[in-house]
């Protein structure tokens, strides 16, 4: 019995991963919905969606002489995927890293500035 | 009154629903008289929504019960009014002891008798009712606040020479959540251990109200992190019954395959937990190995870890079911080898299996009396399991058995045996599962909002600690009253009188992993 824990416990070679110096490594292999990010502007004047199915109301638009502004704050959001799925112009897509960290709160709020055709 | 409307829905395929109203006398009677039957299990006990009414400053309260008969197959919802309580009486008149003072400053607005003076399955649960409403039930044996653990700490039971009261928590090692336990001991021995939690009640049950089932569904997903499926399944299957859809099969056949899933993750991790806390490092490695492939599988498929978004309302899963398939079929055969292979050198290790054998038993009268649910009731012998109960139908393509333990002692060791043997059935669940969901086409129907003057709906699902249900009352398709019993929520009483049945300090990890309770499923 003895013999076969040791034997089983060293078969398995290593399985861990350095991180983050295998980061980009296990990022490109794995695709994991952790928080949505901007792609760009929203040139859709008429469509309130995103900000209207936002649960936690991480999704504001600004609008300010008909230019609409979209501002994300991932720090509010709970990755429930609602922008990504429902947004007709492909704005928000996930976000790659699954990891993030920052020092100040303010850093998770992302904008983009109203659509090209405005 | 709103007037309960109860749609048969797929799960309930084959069932009859009834509501009841009685005199709150009767109610309570009848149900604690059905409950002794021995056939019948309490599904749900709490308040119903108030129709606000009353002439008094307080909304009457209704009482709510839901019993399933599994051999009659019928689910009867039975209402009751509290009486009005009497504001001349002082809320100290109505507790015998010191020990049971209620917190200064409350006052009494009604009262009902207590359900828990005759099934102790009640006993946490009219606590919480108690606190919740100042209703009082009356004749409840042990009435002590249990909301606000920060507030009161329990006081030790045993006394005199050569007792110890070893205070453990509420901050605990590892990712587990908050919970305080006071032991009373007599050298090793424990002789009392009473446990104190709630330290991560959200109201949960408050937060929802007013919102549209699709937002409340976010926070049913959040009630407990490894339940994320079983809360999400009961929850989308009563606000289906609730807002009268009829989910598909393919819908259905989704969300088992969803929760087997959860349960793989869960098992082994319990697994690793019970390794771990026998000085079985190897195999405490391997099975976290294991789980966290199981969770990277999770998101390959679903896009979570966790499970999260899987569960839709009223539609499919947004998955790419053919791929998902091959990804399964490829990887789940290769964890599953290895995986077995330390369960069988677990198995013939003398220094775990000793470890487990007389430890934490549940004695069987206490699981019939506290309605156990889960892998714990499983290991006392009693075939408690939501997927033959009452989803038999669903379930019956796919092979599954309940699986009871073969040497039912009640102990950490059958525990332990029965998670195995699910961890067989599980896995072959899903195999069987995958191919019909590959070929299905995806059928995407909108929910239709059914515009009744008030609905309610029940949802039962089978999570890896045994059955979740939810209970939702909606109007005009927002929520109006929601309620959630968790697994955790019917075996944490049991936990306590378990830790002192002949047990010592040593024991308490093993009782703990063997339990697999969840903290944030009760405290909600
Ligand atoms: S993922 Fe959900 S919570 Fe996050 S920003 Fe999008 S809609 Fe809001
Ligand atoms: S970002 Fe997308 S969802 Fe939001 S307003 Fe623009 S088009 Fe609509």
């Amino acid at each position: 019995m003895r013999a076969e824990w040791l034997l089983s416990g060293l078969a398995s070679g290593r399985v861990t991963t350095t991180y983050p110096r295998q980061r980009e490594q296990e990022l490109s292999r794995r695709r994991w919905n952790s928080v949505p990010t901007l792609n760009g502007p929203c040139s859709d004047t008429a469509c309130r969606e995103c900000s209207e199915v936002c649960p936690t109301d991480a999704i504001t638009r600004v609008e300010t002489q008909g230019n609409a502004a979209l501002r994300l704050d991932v720090g509010a959001c709970i990755a429930c995927g609602r922008c990504v799925d429902r947004c007709p112009e492909g704005v928000f897509s996930w976000a790659e890293a699954i990891d993030r960290a920052e020092v100040r709160k303010e850093r998770f709020i992302s904008t983009v500035e109203g659509g090209a055709d405005q | 009154m709103m007037q309960p409307q109860l749609a048969e829905t797929l799960p309930w395929q084959g069932w009859r629903m009834h509501t009841r109203r009685d005199d709150v006398q009767d109610m309570i009677a009848l149900v604690a008289q059905t409950l002794a039957g021995g056939d019948t299990e309490l599904l749900y006990y709490g308040f119903a929504p108030g129709d606000g009414e009353d002439s008094g400053a307080e909304p009457a309260r209704e009482l709510v019960a839901v019993t399933m008969d599994r051999t009659q197959r019928e689910v009867v919802w039975r209402f009751g009014r509290c009486e009005a309580g009497h504001p001349e009486k002082s809320p100290q008149a109505y507790f015998s002891s010191r020990l049971l003072a209620p917190q200064s400053g409350m006052k009494v607005c009604s009262e009902f008798p207590s359900l828990a003076s005759q099934y102790l399955g009640a006993l946490w649960i009219e606590r919480e009712m108690w606190e919740k409403t100042g209703c009082i039930p009356v004749g409840h044996p042990d009435l002590r606040p249990i909301l606000h653990p920060e507030k009161v700490l329990p006081d030790p039971v045993a006394r005199g020479s050569g007792t110890f009261h070893l205070p453990l928590g509420p901050v605990r090692a590892d990712v587990t959540e908050s919970g305080f336990f006071l032991f009373d001991t007599i050298g090793e021995q424990i002789m009392h251990m009473q446990p104190q939690l709630f330290y991560k009640h959200r109201d949960m049950e408050k937060l929802a109200v007013g919102m549209t089932a699709e937002d409340a569904l976010l926070l049913a997903e959040r009630i407990s992190g490894t339940s994320t499926v079983a809360h999400a399944t009961a929850f989308c299957r009563a606000a289906e019954q609730a807002l009268g859809y009829r989910p598909s099969l393919q819908n259905e056949r989704e969300r088992m395959l969803f929760g087997e899933m959860e349960r793989l993750y869960n098992h082994v991790h319990d697994f690793s937990q019970l390794a771990s806390a026998t000085g079985m490092t190897v195999a405490q490695a391997q099975f976290a190995r294991a789980k966290e492939e199981l969770l990277r599988l999770n998101a390959e498929v679903v896009g979570s870890r966790y499970l999260r978004g899987a569960v839709r309302l009223g539609r499919s899963a947004s998955v790419d079911w053919e791929r998902g398939a091959a990804r399964l079929t490829a990887e789940l055969p290769a964890i599953d080898r290895r995986v077995r292979r330390f369960l069988r050198l677990l198995l013939h290790t003398p220094t775990f299996v000793d470890r487990l054998r007389p430890t934490g038993i549940v004695e069987l009268e206490w699981a019939r009396a506290y309605g156990v649910v889960g892998p714990v009731a499983r290991a006392c012998g009693l075939a408690v399991d939501a997927r033959t109960d009452c989803l038999r139908h669903l379930y019956e393509s796919t092979g599954h058995a309940c699986m009871t333990a073969e040497d039912a002692f009640g102990d950490a060791l059958s525990r332990f045996r029965v998670r195995v043997r699910e961890w067989d059935i599980s896995l072959h669940i899903v195999l069987e599962l995958l191919p019909s969901l590959g070929m299905s086409t995806l059928v995407k129907t909108e929910l239709s909002l059914a515009t009744g003057k008030g609905s309610m709906g029940i949802g039962v699902a089978e999570s890896p600690r045994g059955r979740v249900c939810h209970v939702l009352f909606c109007d005009n398709g927002k929520v109006v009253a929601w309620g959630i019993r968790a697994a955790s929520a019917w075996n944490w009483p049991v936990f306590g009188l378990a830790t002192a049945n002949g047990n010592i300090q040593t024991d308490f990890p093993i009782i703990d992993a063997s339990f697999g309770l969840s903290y944030a499923g009760l405290d909600r």
